[in-house]
């Protein structure tokens, strides 16, 4: 629930108690009666010692160091933190599972990118070109003959099936990864008032770590949103 | 003479010209662009619109942390300022006594302050923590605890810790501006001050701070600018968690704009900050000034 990503562990559990920061029309729903028991449970195991003891200001990096240490015996973390462990030399068993979820709803993992973006320039004087150009591009970034090392050295999960197929076969433990990647659920980072509900959610968990109420925390920042 | 000098008047000007060029370029042009941005429509990207008046400086001071913030702040300032200014004065008056390995004691108390604070925050940061921090570590091999205990129970003692090491990083500048002070002292008051029956508090109040002072205003007064604009110590311990109630006015302001995207109200906040500390700085050197005048 730190200042930097703290969006994350509110997705978590929110997430996985049919919650959200949207609801099924896409528009912004952090109040919803789902978010805020999801809230209020995670705020209980922090307050009962079932987690660690600065969640505010404590980051996952550290959590990873204590982790790959054979220190804590479970941490959510990205696709990298077998990598991260065994570049450690980390000596751990290690396995994956899904996020847990409330009973009778279904877990998501929490899904990170980034965007290449072109944009619209109407001033420019040969638009086909301009079109062609970027078509072009798009397609020398994703050939797999480029794409799948990027990818590798950067750690992430492909974004195109054609990548698929090469980088299971360098390294047969992303299978489990891939598998994950269909429930995934990302951010609504293409609405316009998002950066303002990042920040808000992480200033209700954190407010509520200090004895705030959940449920009046994302009311106004509900409030805020919809005006 | 008199001719040559006023056939010469320029000449004080040419030599502070270069000096005066670089202030007005990199200080004070600045000030003034922030000040305009400040009474001026800023969007998230940056794109500045048109002047607003004090709308801007309205939504800061309304934002729910704007209190919180304020009086961090003061507190901040205080503690840092004030108690490093006592135990960098009481170091000072030991530094200055001849003793065995004074020269090495005065290069280790130069380390806090040769040291960046980003790392200086970051090592507070591991002595203290609870899982594995020197702290605990120590205390537990030592049998005087017989658990961890976690060190940042609340965001209270978190801010505490912040202004520990706020201190601690300052008390070598303070002890070494006093010791440059206490070194100009000459020991023939002393020695009268000795003959005349004075003990040591009669001396140190009669002989010692009256003529300390000056290197206590300007270690006081800069110390002021900078602990009220620092920003690596909390930044790198807590970042203002949880829900800024560790921030003061220079981190929230940096949350601001950076996190929250709010740039117009962060540019009035910096506003705020610099009026506050020319208001406070110019204060205590008028005072300080005025009773070294009277004296």
């Amino acid at each position: 629930m730190t200042t930097d990503e703290g969006q994350a562990a509110f997705a978590y559990y929110t997430w996985g108690n049919g919650g959200g920061f949207v609801d099924a029309d896409g528009n912004w729903a952090v109040n919803s009666a789902e978010n805020v028991e999801a809230i209020e449970y995670a705020i209980g195991l922090v307050n009962k010692g079932f987690t660690n003891p600065n969640p505010a200001t404590q980051t996952r990096y550290d959590l990873q160091d204590m982790f790959a240490a054979g220190k804590l015996a479970m941490v959510i973390a990205p696709n990298q933190l077998p990598t991260y462990v065994a570049d450690k030399e980390g000596n751990i068993n290690l396995a994956t599972a899904n996020i847990p979820a409330n009973e009778g709803k279904s877990s998501s993992s929490v899904g990170v990118m980034d965007r290449i973006m072109a944009f619209k320039d109407d001033s420019a004087p040969d638009q086909a070109a301009r079109d062609e150009a970027i078509g072009k591009f798009a397609e020398f970034f994703y050939n797999p003959e480029n794409y799948v090392g990027w990818v590798s050295m950067e750690g992430f999960l492909p974004a195109v099936n054609s990548a698929v197929g090469a980088l299971v076969e360098a390294d047969p433990s992303f299978q489990a990864w891939l598998d994950v990647l269909g429930g995934c659920q990302f951010y609504p980072t293409a609405k316009a008032e998002w950066d303002q509900v990042k920040q808000g959610v992480i200033a209700a968990e954190q407010n509520a770590l200090t004895g705030a109420s959940v449920q009046a925390e994302l009311d106004a920042l509900q409030a805020a949103l919809v005006g | 003479m008199n001719t040559l000098n006023n056939k010469r008047w320029w000449e004080p000007y040419l030599w502070l010209l270069p000096s005066i060029v670089l202030m007005a370029i990199f200080v004070v042009f600045p000030i003034a662009i922030v000040f305009r941005l400040s009474f001026s429509e800023i969007s998230k990207s940056g794109i500045v619109g048109g002047f607003i008046g004090f709308r801007n400086f309205k939504e800061a001071i309304g934002l729910p942390a704007f209190k919180t913030v304020m009086i961090n702040t003061f507190w901040w300032v205080l503690s840092v300022v004030g108690l490093s200014t006592l135990i960098g004065f009481a170091l000072a008056l030991v530094l200055n006594k001849k003793f065995h390995g004074r020269k090495i004691a005065r290069a280790i108390v130069v380390f806090p302050w040769a040291t960046s604070l980003v790392i200086q925050a970051s090592v507070w940061n591991y002595i203290i923590k609870y899982e594995y921090g020197n702290l605990n570590n120590v205390l537990l091999n030592l049998g005087i605890i017989k658990q961890a205990v976690n060190w940042r129970s609340s965001y209270q003692v978190e801010f505490i810790w912040e202004c520990w090491v706020g201190i601690f990083v300052t008390i070598p500048f303070v002890t070494f501006c006093v010791l440059s002070g206490l070194q100009s002292i000459d020991g023939t008051l002393y020695e009268a001050a000795t003959v005349d029956g004075a003990g040591g508090w009669a001396k140190l109040w009669k002989i010692t701070l009256p003529l300390v002072r000056p290197s206590l205003t300007v270690s006081t007064v800069l110390n002021i600018i900078y602990v009220f604009n620092s920003f690596p110590i909390i930044y790198t311990m807590t970042k203002g968690a949880p829900a800024n109630k560790t921030d003061t006015l220079i981190t929230y302001l940096y949350m601001l704009n950076f996190y929250d995207r709010k740039k117009g109200p962060a540019t009035a906040l910096s506003v705020i900050g610099f009026v506050i500390l020319c208001i406070c700085a110019g204060i205590y050197m008028i005072t300080v000034m005025r009773k070294e005048d009277d004296t």
